[in-house]
């Protein structure tokens, strides 16, 4: 059974002044994610992936279409999400900023939360306040708190994109590990070619104007590093998708030809 | 080869030389200084003029307040002029603010949070706001005579709309990222208002409760003026009109400064700082001692 079921989905934000057309962020989206999977949204930047994972999350209604995100029993989804930045409350400390998302607040909850924080490597830092810890802490906070909930979907942002490229690249392998201990299904959203082949087992390209442009399935085995040869040609193939993505937009439009260049 | 080298900086520490530099750069030798120099300025304005009592002065009406039984009673060291008059007010201004509290943090925080009840309220607030305080004493006078709830409801209606802005700044400024954050992950409306909205709007909700305090306090005093037969307000008015005496009503000005003081140092701030220990503990962090770890490649 499908997790996640996106259908049609349109969303439309006012126009920024009176005499502008409405603005059309996702046209018609329709996808399923199935459980204990890692799927990625890769698409240039404006094609509405956060959009797209604020309806998810409930932050943002559709205009037109629907989403419906199922356990995979058929129960309501518990859902979980690593923004691109960690926002984190600055007033409490590293496990507070953990209990908080949590109804349970008993010291069983507690222990359970010391798992998480251990899984991404923060012991000894849990009575820390998040300005005491790096970026890279900071979202690995971020990370442990979105895991902590034991999530049905885990929805990830960006969540390297604010990251220095050493830190982000240490934190990408750290997913992976963390991903295959836990299984969980994962909707990740990146404008990152490399980062997506190597975390995903799916990738879904999303076009400008927020259309469903490419399904690519990945079959390469876990771990998966940057230098990997098999991972290096699967991202100049995908590459290639966002090149003649780009071809068929200027043919389209070939104003466009002027200000954009090929990814 | 490689080596790793580490440097060890350390506050330099002060040597004799640059005593009198520390002293003068001292927080603590600055407060003092400036308090001192007050205190001269004022026994030289009460040596210059008939009309300005002198420190000394004023300090030997307090004696006699404190030494003169209330309201013709027996003495106690609780049962004086001094005490009971100055207990009389704060009474009122406790009870006073606990009402501001109590008025306008739900609407500060409602107004900020739906425009319904900001656009409700905007019009209202202005016109407290624009309202002088001793126009709502007169009429609070005569509407209520003489008594408690006379200068209660002065400092009521005076102080709320203060606060009423603060905290509506403090509910418009909690941050939007953290509040999608809490919608992401479904956190309840009571978890948020005690761990999100609350330590978000403590600034403005301090800095409102410290000015409504000392509106309060003044209101309060003001309505004693001309509205009541006993309170710090009453018994400077005393002095002052029975006695014609300005020795008394400098004495007891001074002690009205005192109470404010006392309460905005005493408690308010140190509520801030608990408040904000976490900023305090972000201070902190590597202050004192600051380790280099500088590693290098030597061919």
């Amino acid at each position: 059974m499908a997790v996640l079921k996106a259908t049609k989905v349109i969303k439309e934000f006012p126009p920024p002044t009176k005499n502008q057309p409405t603005v059309r962020a996702l046209d018609g989206l329709d996808f399923e994610i199935s459980g204990q999977t890692f799927v990625t949204m890769v698409g240039p930047s404006g094609c509405g992936k956060s959009t797209f994972l604020n309806i998810v999350s409930g932050v943002e209604t559709p205009t037109s279409g629907s989403i419906s995100v199922r356990a995979d029993d058929g129960s309501p989804a518990r859902l979980g999400y690593v923004f691109q930045d960690p926002r984190l409350l600055p007033w409490r400390t590293v496990v507070d900023n953990l209990m908080y998302v949590h109804r349970d607040k008993t010291e069983d909850k507690r222990d359970h939360i010391a798992r998480y924080l251990d899984m991404v490597g923060l012991q000894g830092f849990e009575q820390m306040y998040p300005a005491h810890l790096s970026g890279g802490m900071q979202q690995r906070v971020g990370i442990a708190r979105a895991f902590s909930v034991e999530p049905d979907l885990l929805l990830m942002d960006e969540p390297f994109s604010h990251l220095d490229a050493i830190t982000a690249r240490a934190l990408r392998e750290e997913l992976q590990s963390i991903w295959q201990q836990t299984k969980k299904t994962v909707l990740f959203v990146t404008h990152d070619v490399l980062e997506a082949v190597q975390l995903s087992d799916r990738i879904i390209i999303v076009a400008y104007g927020g259309k469903n442009y490419a399904d690519i399935e990945i079959d390469l085995p876990y771990p998966r590093l940057q230098t990997d040869r098999s991972v290096a040609s699967l991202q100049a193939d995908i590459l290639e998708v966002f090149n003649e993505m780009e071809s068929k937009r200027q043919v389209l439009d070939p104003r466009l030809a002027i200000d954009s260049g090929a990814v | 080869m490689s080596t790793v080298r580490t440097l060890v900086r350390e506050t330099p520490a002060i040597n004799m030389g640059d005593g009198i530099i520390a002293v003068l750069r001292n927080d603590r030798v600055a407060r003092w200084t400036s308090r001192l120099v007050l205190l001269a300025l004022w026994q030289v304005a009460g040596l210059l003029s008939q009309r300005f009592p002198t420190p000394v002065e004023t300090v030997e009406i307090l004696v006699r307040e404190f030494q003169t039984p209330f309201d013709r009673g027996e003495w106690s060291a609780a049962n004086n002029e001094l005490v009971q008059n100055l207990w009389i007010s704060i009474q009122r201004t406790g009870i006073a603010v606990f009402l501001v509290i109590l008025i306008g943090l739900p609407i500060g925080y409602l107004m900020g949070r739906w425009w319904r009840v900001q656009a409700y309220f905007t019009d209202l607030v202005t016109v407290l706001l624009a309202m002088p305080a001793y126009m709502w004493a007169l009429l609070a006078v005569m509407w209520f005579g003489f008594g408690m709830r006379a200068p209660v409801f002065t400092a009521v209606v005076s102080a709320v709309p203060g606060l009423i802005v603060h905290v509506l700044q403090g509910s418009l400024a909690i941050p939007r990222d953290l509040r999608d954050m809490s919608d992401a992950f479904d956190v309840p409306g009571a978890t948020r208002l005690r761990h999100l909205a609350l330590p978000s709007m403590s600034g403005a909700i301090i800095a409102g409760i410290r000015l409504s305090i000392i509106a309060a306090w003044g209101c309060v005093v003001l309505v004693e003026w001309f509205g009541s037969n006993e309170g710090a307000g009453f018994r400077a008015r005393d002095w002052y009109q029975s006695a014609a005496n300005y020795n008394g009503l400098m004495a007891w000005g001074i002690v009205v400064l005192v109470v404010v003081i006392i309460f905005d140092r005493g408690i308010i701030e140190r509520i801030d700082r608990a408040v904000h220990k976490w900023r305090g503990a972000v201070g902190d962090f590597g202050a004192a001692k600051v380790a280099v770890n500088d590693s290098t490649q030597e061919g």
